[in-house]
């Protein structure tokens, strides 16, 4: 087994539960960029120089975007329902299914992604945390840049889902996955902006975003409408 | 490589109109100059190139280029419409990077990369939901969008990641994964799903219902047609190859599929019957139809390729112009109450004649390509006597069809509001040339045009070598400032003559894009030649 594929895979769960936990926003931004960054070296084997570069600039692109959101409008949101102990334990528990889920799939020959059993079952169980993860913001997302950010996940975990059991994809799937990044990061962004200036915060609903003490965030003043 | 141009033009003129919001009338010109531009690339693509990226290809084919040229054309027609009616700035930039994305889409053979690009194309809908001004309720229907399309592209994913390699052409049996039937069948329920919650179909229509009620109504077409269509078409092919060898063992997941599509199109009728606004009835009657879509995945291979693709065009582009109808009849009766709009027919026939021709091609009529498509899907989904129940349930959406329809021939009451424009007016210096009395008239008087300019006479030359030289460069000057000024005069001309004529512009327009729907029913748009292409050669990752 790859340590070095392990701790990718680590390093990328662990900024998965951090991206959804964290109530400050930049705090969550930097736990995806770790996921972002990381999810292009979770297949065997490695992306090409060329390809790798491109998924590496979109993932700091949309990351860019959504900073540049954040910075002008307000770090506060809703952070994990659960609190990130329960996340944490959440993504153990999905690391570990899909590790045997992984494993039992490449030595009965269903994976035809070409990796060995140790380094399927590795890529297998960090998407399945990703989409583990991904569950609650997606389906309870009190804001929108949770729900963004389980958004993201979720295609990370389902693109690298595919990398570990049909293969990485070839120079243009990672071009078209770079695009999709960038696009995501970028309605993402817009979300975050125009919940901001109609509301003041990034809530959704009755969700009222918290700062990272765990007082309620002061609604702010209502900037123009830009129109 | 003829795709090339269409790719680069949409998302560069996506991406400069939305950058140049602010600044409204550059961002207009640039999405308009890109959709022009977009749909005449879309016309220059030459079906059966290829063009090899790395390990991957894009290959142009027929189908793929008549899903661009009238999704671009038909973007460009209700982007007019709704800068007639009530305009929405990100409307083109939204529509070219969606078609850009699902133009890539259709044009590469492997099937996960096509997932990612439609999600791509998915989430420039997002842009057009958040109207200004910007409210709550516009940032809630863009985060349902958000969700919609993340979900349904990772059930997409995951599905086509679980059905497995297509068979090799000569391997004696099936894929790696033929004998995990299970897995096989959730992963078939997983992306019919996908397909479902695109459209909005029943019982995944609460977010397309309160999109439909927030969003644009010109970006309707886009949202809950163009980009959904997209998905099924890839997602049709990305399930048809995998699911040939071992359909007959999934009995259970098809009878699930069939009864998904069927209250679809039952419950879809009573869904629009019971609203009393107009967006929704549009919302919800996309929703009803793309219960065929669904119908098509109830047996997914060669014989239903055809009509299924054939009508997911029919279907995308009757419903723009239904869409567009509804945006021109809110807009010129000044109301989106339906009980508001007693002899909104008599008053509007233009809307009147283009309601009937997408009712037309809608629902088709023997011996149509619509109709012959829509009982082909119904006919190898299910036998008798289920398949007349469908086929009825199909052919209930005439009952809303037809109250509309009676509603617009009653004796029109006091609630219909505006005024609606019988015929064309014209600036009176464009209109035909007054008699001879009424030109002595106008020259009796200094003639003063729309725009406030007043045309200069051509002064007479100076006498001697010097003077001939500056008399006639002065001669120029002075033709040159009256050219300007009369460019200046007419489009000055034709900003009032737009201005004063824009419900009757955006009904003629509804008709354009009602006719083109009724012409793709009947077969001449060569719609069902294009869907009858093969499927795309697996040459994707996904071989093993």
């Amino acid at each position: 087994m790859n340590p070095v594929l392990v701790a990718t895979a680590v390093t990328v769960v662990a900024g998965a539960i951090v991206a959804i936990s964290s109530r400050d926003a930049r705090v969550a931004i930097l736990g995806l960029s770790l996921t972002l960054l990381g999810t292009p070296l979770l297949s065997e084997p490695i992306p090409a120089p060329l390809p790798l570069a491109a998924r590496i600039v979109a993932a700091l692109l949309a990351l860019e975007l959504l900073w540049i959101t954040i910075r002008a409008t307000t770090s506060a949101t809703c952070g994990s329902l659960v609190g990130w102990p329960v996340e944490a334990l959440t993504a153990a528990a999905a690391f570990v299914v899909g590790a045997g889920v992984g494993g039992g799939l490449a030595t009965s020959g269903l994976a035809v992604g070409g990796a060995g059993a140790g380094t399927t079952s590795i890529i297998v169980a960090a998407a399945c945390c990703l989409v583990a993860l991904a569950a609650t913001p997606l389906g309870h997302g009190r804001d929108v840049l949770r729900l963004g950010i389980g958004a993201t996940l979720l295609l990370a975990g389902g693109t690298t889902l595919s990398a570990a059991l049909v293969g990485p994809p070839g120079t243009l799937g990672q071009l078209v996955i770079s695009g999709m990044t960038v696009a995501l990061g970028a309605a993402v962004a817009a979300l975050c902006a125009n919940a901001f200036a109609a509301r003041g915060d990034l809530g959704l609903g009755g969700g009222r975003t918290r700062e990272a003490g765990g007082r309620p965030a002061p609604l702010q003043a209502r900037p123009p409408v830009d129109e | 490589m003829s795709f090339l141009p269409f790719f680069v033009i949409t998302l560069g003129a996506a991406t400069g109109a939305l950058l140049t919001r602010r600044r409204p009338r550059v961002s207009l010109l640039v999405g308009f100059i890109g959709l022009s531009l977009a749909f005449v690339t879309a016309l220059a693509i030459r079906p059966g190139e290829t063009l090899v990226i790395g390990e991957g290809a894009i290959v142009t084919n027929g189908y793929g280029r008549l899903f661009l040229v009238l999704g671009t054309g038909s973007g460009l027609l209700v982007s007019i419409i709704g800068l007639a009616t009530s305009w929405q700035r990100n409307v083109p930039a939204a529509i070219l990077a969606s078609l850009g994305w699902t133009g890539l889409a259709l044009a590469l053979p492997d099937p996960l990369t096509a997932v990612a690009a439609t999600v791509a194309g998915g989430l420039a809908g997002i842009f057009v939901t958040l109207v200004a001004p910007i409210d709550e309720r516009g940032v809630e229907v863009g985060a349902r969008e958000l969700r919609a399309v993340a979900v349904a592209g990772s059930l997409a994913l995951i599905a086509i990641i679980g059905l497995g390699p297509a068979p090799a052409p000569n391997s004696v049996g099936a894929g790696p994964n033929a004998g995990a039937s299970g897995a096989i069948g959730l992963a078939y329920l997983a992306i019919v799903v996908a397909v479902a919650l695109r459209f909005g179909v029943i019982p995944f229509h609460a977010w397309a219902g309160r999109l439909s009620q927030s969003a644009p109504d010109a970006a309707l077409p886009l949202l809950l047609a163009w980009a959904p269509a997209g998905f099924a078409v890839v997602a049709l092919a990305g399930i048809g190859s995998s699911f040939a060898g071992s359909g007959g063992s999934l009995g259970l997941e098809r009878g699930l599929v069939v009864a998904l599509g069927a209250v679809g199109l039952l419950f879809g009728t009573f869904a629009v019957w019971i609203q009393d606004d107009l967006e929704h009835v549009v919302g919800y009657s996309i929703a009803q139809d793309a219960g065929f879509v669904i119908l098509a995945f109830a047996t997914p291979g060669p014989e239903t390729w055809q009509p299924a693709r054939t009508w997911i065009l029919v279907f995308a582009l009757a419903k723009t112009a239904l869409a567009a109808w509804a945006l021109v009849l809110r807009t010129t009766h000044g109301t989106r109450r339906i009980d508001h709009l007693h002899g909104w027919a008599r008053r509007s026939p233009v809307l009147g004649v283009a309601f009937v021709l997408l009712i037309l091609a809608t629902i088709g009529w023997p011996g149509s390509t619509s109709w012959a498509a829509r009982l082909d899907l119904v006919g190898w989904s299910v036998t008798d006597p289920l398949r007349t129940l469908v086929i009825l349930a199909a052919l209930s959406s005439l009952l809303y069809y037809g109250k509309l329809a009676g509603i617009g021939l009653r004796v029109p009451g006091d609630e219909v509001g505006g005024r609606p424009v019988a015929r064309m007016r014209w600036p009176r210096s464009l209109q035909p040339p007054a008699s001879a009395a009424e030109r002595v008239d106008e020259r009796a008087g200094e003639e003063v045009d729309g725009d406030g300019t007043t045309e200069e006479p051509v002064r007479p030359a100076r006498p001697g070598r010097t003077g001939d030289r500056i008399a006639r460069t002065a001669e120029v000057v002075t033709v040159a400032r009256q050219s300007l000024a009369r460019g200046r005069r007419l489009v000055g001309q034709l900003g009032h003559t737009w201005h004063v004529n824009r419900s009757l512009i955006a009904s003629l327009l509804v008709l354009v894009l009602a006719s083109a729907a009724f012409l793709g029913a009947a077969g001449w748009l060569g719609i069902p030649d294009a869907a009858g292409e093969a499927p795309p050669a697996a040459t994707s990752q996904l071989s093993p």
